[in-house]
């Protein structure tokens, strides 16, 4: 989904009628965008064969550490 | 008897034995905490004070001692509790003028434990609203300062928590550390802070959280202090599935032994990629300090944490979801700085918090390779000192960081990893930057809280920037 001004806007809409400024809106795009980005960055890393920092422990019955 | 601003400035294992006999009551060394809470009111410290239930807790509390009835070395010392930690029958805000009129109906498990202790509770203490930012620059309550600048931030978001500590207006205070909120406001105040490991402290009565990787954590003015609060209060809890049944060892048992045979890393990359030229100093001349004590430095390296800034997927999905229904309610009442965390949680995908859990697993192992060699880990609190509280961006060796609307990456990039992974992280302080304090952080293996007071309390020791106080705590 592109992180815009009026995507944004919704998104606050939804929370409950939220609302931003204009001026404020414009700099939550950047700070969301460098929230993803940060994300994206693990495409860098082939992590197929890894474990999970969450584990399902079989001693556990299963539970999830 | 002593005069009440030399009381003030005792730590916790000075003046215990005082009123274990009787020497000094808590009737006037509460009294004398609440003239320094009014007398420094525009610290903004408190969000919710409780004067006169400290005042009757303490009467309570001398008269128990006068028959004999001695809690240990907590009975009778002031203490804060930050505003996200429930006190029952107390309003308890989290920071946020959505929950302004919340009363607690419970205490949360640690305030429990400190209430059996004897600790007095002066007041809930002002926080980065919902605790999620480290500036303490809380649009409903007021800013917090800095008792060593009060243009300056004290940190967070343990703000109220670590300028208390500061101002000597309380003895401890418990602040919650979700990605460096106690570390850094002891950095910044010149106090300790301790995030023990995660599953060492109940969590429950923490408010509107991320329970993975919270912590409700002591912030004190001396090493020795840390461990006598942290073992009051933990252990495990029935009733909170991320505690674990481990023997509670005693915490100050190494404290004042020598470092002899202790292996100290410090990290060749992240923590030090990004600081402040003075405090790279300071931390590196206090990393010398622990070799002359005895400790044996070598290099060390730490895979994948250059990608570590994907990891606060992991703290603000579940934050999403414990925040929901204040959304839904009473949004109106939070400030733009954290609808924008709540806003980027809009854009992650399933598959992205799932790598950003294998990437959490790997930097783990990362640690642990380096915990098969090292006993811990040295590295700056911080990469640069308290800032201004009207700051919008700092500059690092020439390179500008925004603050505005950011979850203060920068602020905390030396002290996140530890609640991704859980580590158990002290900050002491090691000089002034700027004539601000600045501090040394030391990450241990996982439950080896002990082994960080020992080194931690022997640097402490040593140091001639020790037990300094703010002009304005004296």
């Amino acid at each position: 989904m592109p992180i815009s001004p009026e995507t944004l806007k919704r998104i606050l809409t939804e929370f409950g009628g939220l609302t931003m400024t204009d001026s404020q809106l414009a700099d939550a795009v950047g700070a969301v965008q460098s929230w993803v980005d940060e994300l994206n960055r693990l495409d860098e890393l082939d992590l197929d064969g890894e474990y999970s920092g969450i584990v399902m422990r079989a001693d556990d019955g299963g539970y999830a550490q | 008897m002593s005069s009440s601003n030399s009381l003030l400035h005792m730590s916790i294992t000075e003046i215990a034995p005082m009123i274990q006999t009787k020497k000094v009551s808590p009737v006037e060394i509460t009294q004398s905490a609440i003239i320094q809470a009014e007398k420094l009111s525009y610290l903004n410290t408190f969000i919710t004070p409780m004067f006169d239930y400290a005042m009757d807790q303490a009467k309570k509390r001398e008269k128990a001692i006068g028959n004999g009835e001695y809690f240990g070395p907590l009975d009778g010392i002031p203490i804060g509790i930050k505003d996200n930690i429930e006190v029952a029958g107390v309003r308890s805000t989290a920071g946020t003028k959505a929950l302004n009129e919340n009363i607690a109906s419970v205490d949360a498990h640690v305030v429990t434990k400190l209430k059996q202790a004897g600790a007095i509770i002066l007041g809930k203490e002002n926080l980065h609203e919902l605790a999620a930012g480290g500036r303490s620059n809380n649009p409903h309550y007021g800013f917090v300062k800095n008792p060593w600048d009060i243009e300056k931030i004290p940190g967070g978001s343990s703000g109220g928590s670590g300028a208390n500590v500061a101002a000597c207006i309380t003895f401890a205070s418990l602040g919650t550390d979700i990605g460096g909120s106690v570390r850094f406001p002891a950095h910044c105040c010149g106090v300790v802070g301790m995030k023990q490991t995660f599953g060492r402290a109940s969590q429950r009565g923490l408010m509107l959280t991320s329970y993975d990787g919270d912590h409700i954590s002591p912030i004190t003015r001396t090493v020795a202090d840390s461990a006598v609060v942290l073992q009051s209060y933990v252990g495990h809890d029935i009733h909170d599935p991320t505690t674990v049944k481990l023997p509670l060892p005693d915490f100050s048992k190494d404290i004042g032994t020598d470092l002899e045979g202790i292996k100290i890393g410090v990290p060749l990359n992240h923590y030090f990629d990004v600081i402040d030229d003075e405090v790279e100093v300071k931390v590196r001349q206090s990393i010398s300090a622990l070799e002359e004590l005895g400790a044996t430095v070598v290099d060390i390296k730490l895979p994948y944490t250059e990608y570590a800034g994907a990891l606060w997927v992991l703290m603000a999905s579940e934050m999403s979801v414990t925040a929901q229904k204040l959304l839904k309610n009473h949004g109106h009442g939070v400030s733009p700085d954290l609808l924008v965390g709540l806003l980027a949680t809009q854009f992650i995908l399933a598959r992205d918090y799932i790598k950003a859990h294998k990437l959490q697993r790997l930097i783990k192992e990362g640690f642990a390779e380096a915990f098969s060699k090292v006993d811990a880990i040295a590295t700056p609190t911080a990469p640069l000192p308290a800032i201004n509280i009207d700051a919008d961006v700092v500059n690092i060796k020439g390179v500008e960081y925004s603050l505005r609307l950011t979850r203060d990456e920068i602020m905390g990039r030396a002290t996140h990893l530890s609640n991704r992974t859980g580590l158990p992280s002290i900050s002491v302080p090691c000089g002034f930057s700027d004539g601000m304090p600045v501090g040394l952080q030391l990450i241990g293996r996982p439950f080896a809280e002990s082994t960080l007071y020992k080194i931690a309390d022997a640097y402490e020791s040593s140091a001639s920037s020790s037990r300094i106080l703010a002009e304005l705590a004296k």
